[in-house]
């Protein structure tokens, strides 16, 4: 039963990651895109119950990158009513490789330790989770920036000049995005001290909430923008990657 | 019906030819006013612009009386603009009039004035109760008109200078809204800019000159502000937007200028186009800051090709919008003129149930009303029935070139003549 919920999500995802490239090409082929993510995202929402019922998904580590997958695809459905609504081409190949990863890698993976916090351990999962995703989607805008200033830079227009939105908007996507994340990543370190504090047990975030404040501190102080901070979230959402994958918790 | 459009464009009629056989407004106004003097004319729509003027017309009217009519209107004889004429009939009248609703027939390709134009006509007419039957064909190509701007990227990104400057500027920025703009040149290129740029509801709009008369008379035609040359340094670090267009032989913006004006700024966007031959503008310029873009003259010509090639690629995809909306007027017009035909072909069925009834209930005086109602359900469904299929037939025979024999076969059968509603018609 699990199996076939997760290749009816597997099957939906390739076929909107495809679509949604595609459709950079083809606009018109936009609806395909959004019922292939449907069927997915119903896939897989149906395998997180499941998983979660059979195997408690909070505490393994590819249950939560499935959960982070299936928040990357619900912010795409968000997005279709937004000027930015193009993200959707980068932010579901994103979460294709990433689902595609996590299937392949699950049994693989080292488990996911939450400290004994009780309640502080739910919540600092579901910051995490938050925080995370925020620099996947903020990855996503500055991959979108750097492909569209790079045309605009090469004075050659072709498809992104056409398709993707203004570089000004990118980058303040991009600062919302990584300022949110900072901003989860605080609330995640504050919980896990408190957490520390009372039971004497760490949980790491420290490697995320470092990254996140690196980048808030070359954005604001260090007036960093375009493509310098492109790049930077860019290297850094690698990391958040390997941090996802395997880095020590 | 009869369809066609007679009228000269810009495709084979010089500016000069398409100016004196132009119609303006008033003259249009007259036109509809005397059209009929237009012979078995059912419907005129009169579209007039700098690049066409074209009579639409429906109803069985010769090219002559329609040339007889225009020269009278523009005082111009026949002969001098006859070589340039342009005559299409039927379907390809109205595949003309679709294209032309699309901008696919437009001097600029895809330009958007031209539906507003065709719908502009269209209503003078209709003002003037001229449109007859061309309702129908002028509604499909209005609905050719929008779906080819929504659904195809003919009408979209710019095709001249002026425009693709601010397409390229709202690339970086988004909207140009609440920007600060500064023009360096007050020369013809330098105004056809800044008046682009005014139209962008920009919070403040420089325009710098080295003659400040100049810049002055340009600043009050746009609510601008005029700004001497050795003002431009300091203006700049304001300006989010810099275009150059002098005539000056050397550079007017230098490296070391931009590096001041975004002194404590650099990570701010900032595009600057250079429009001038020789260049105003320091290449070096770009190297100062990743956020800097820097377009010449060259640079944006080839946005302007690019965006022109886009243009000409959707064009296939309007030609298919054509083709379905050309499809379904024909059929609509195929079932709208057989069903006169229909219509008398009940008529004279429903004459002759109702005489060889009368005669039956003569010779049947003891009939109670009821057993009467009886006969006469019965006739009528005899009729009904035997009408049936031949109805369903020509309705499909309407739609297809190759089975008007046929339709004309049954007008002839049952002796059904002319349509009286188009012999009345206008």
């Amino acid at each position: 039963m699990g199996l076939w919920m997760m290749a009816l999500a597997s099957v939906g995802y390739g076929g909107a990651a495809l679509f949604s490239v595609a459709q950079l090409y083809r606009p018109h082929i936009e609806r395909w895109t959004f019922a292939w993510a449907s069927l997915g995202w119903f896939g897989e929402t149906l395998w997180l119950f499941h998983h979660g019922h059979a195997a408690r998904f909070l505490v393994t580590r590819d249950g939560t990158v499935s959960m982070m997958v299936w928040l990357l695809v619900a912010l795409f459905f968000l997005a279709q009513r937004s000027s930015l609504r193009t993200c959707g081409s980068f932010l579901l190949p994103v979460g294709f490789v990433l689902w595609a990863i996590d299937r392949v890698m699950a049994a693989a993976l080292p488990p996911l330790m939450l400290f004994n916090g009780g309640w502080r351990a739910h919540v600092v999962w579901a910051l995490v989770v938050a925080g995370v995703m925020s620099f996947v989607l903020a990855a996503v805008f500055a991959i979108m920036y750097l492909e569209k200033e790079r045309e605009l830079k090469q004075r050659r227009v072709r498809l992104f000049y056409y398709r993707l939105p203004a570089l000004e908007a990118l980058d303040r996507a991009m600062g919302r995005a990584l300022t949110a994340g900072f901003g989860i990543m605080t609330g995640a370190g504050l919980v896990v001290l408190s957490g520390f504090l009372a039971h004497g047990e760490p949980w790491r975030v420290e490697l995320l909430w470092a990254l996140y404040a690196l980048i808030a501190a070359v954005r604001y102080p260090g007036h960093w923008r375009g493509p310098r901070l492109a790049s930077l979230t860019m290297v850094a959402s690698l990391a958040v990657v390997a941090y996802v994958f395997g880095a020590p918790t | 019906m009869k369809i066609q459009v007679v009228g000269i464009n810009h495709r084979d009629a010089s500016l000069t030819l398409r100016e004196r056989v132009a119609l303006s407004p008033d003259q249009i106004v007259s036109a509809y006013a005397h059209r009929r003097q237009i012979r078995g004319l059912e419907g005129l729509v009169i579209l007039s612009t700098c690049n066409r003027t074209e009579f639409y017309i429906a109803g069985d009217v010769s090219v002559e009386d329609v040339l007889a009519f225009w020269e009278a209107l523009v005082a111009v004889p026949r002969t001098e603009f006859q070589h340039a004429l342009f005559v299409a009939l039927d379907l390809d009248a109205v595949r003309h009039l679709m294209r032309v609703a699309a901008g696919v027939e437009s001097m600029v390709l895809g330009e958007t004035e031209i539906l507003g134009q065709v719908k502009e006509a269209y209503q003078v007419a209709q003002a003037a109760g001229a449109v007859g039957r061309l309702h129908r064909a002028f509604d499909y190509a209005l609905r050719v008109g929008k779906r080819a701007r929504h659904e195809t990227e003919i009408g979209r990104n710019a095709l001249s200078v002026g425009h693709a400057v601010i397409e390229l500027a709202n690339t970086v920025f988004g909207t140009l809204a609440r920007r600060t703009a500064l023009v360096i040149g007050a020369g013809d290129m330098g105004a056809l800019v800044a008046r682009h740029l005014r139209a962008q509801s920009l919070g403040q709009l420089y325009i710098a000159n080295r003659t400040l008369a100049r810049a002055q008379a340009l600043a009050q035609e746009l609510h601008a502000k005029s700004v001497s040359l050795a003002e431009v340094p300091s203006v700049m670090a304001q300006a989010d937007v810099v275009v150059s267009c002098t005539s000056a032989p050397g550079v007017v913006v230098t490296r070391e200028m931009v590096k001041r004006a975004i002194d404590g700024h650099a990570g701010e966007f900032r595009f600057f186009f250079d429009l001038a031959v020789p260049r105003d503008i320091d290449p070096a310029v770009r190297q100062l800051s990743p956020t800097i873009f820097l377009y010449d003259v060259d640079d944006v010509m080839r946005v302007v090709d690019a965006n022109r090639a886009k243009r000409e690629r959707a064009v296939a995809k309007v030609e298919q919008v054509i083709g379905e909306e050309l499809a379904a007027f024909h059929e609509e017009m195929g079932a709208s003129q057989v069903g006169p035909l229909i219509r008398r072909l009940r008529d004279k069925a429903e004459m002759i149930r109702q005489a060889e009834l009368k005669k039956a209930f003569s010779r049947l005086p003891g009939l109670t009303d009821e057993e009467r109602e009886v006969v006469a359900a019965a006739t009528r469904l005899i009729m009904n029935k035997f009408l049936n299929d031949p109805m369903v037939a020509m309705r499909q025979w309407s739609a297809d070139e190759d089975k008007q024999p046929y339709i004309e076969a049954v007008r002839e059968l049952f002796r059904l003549g002319d349509d009286p509603r188009s012999a009345s018609a206008e």
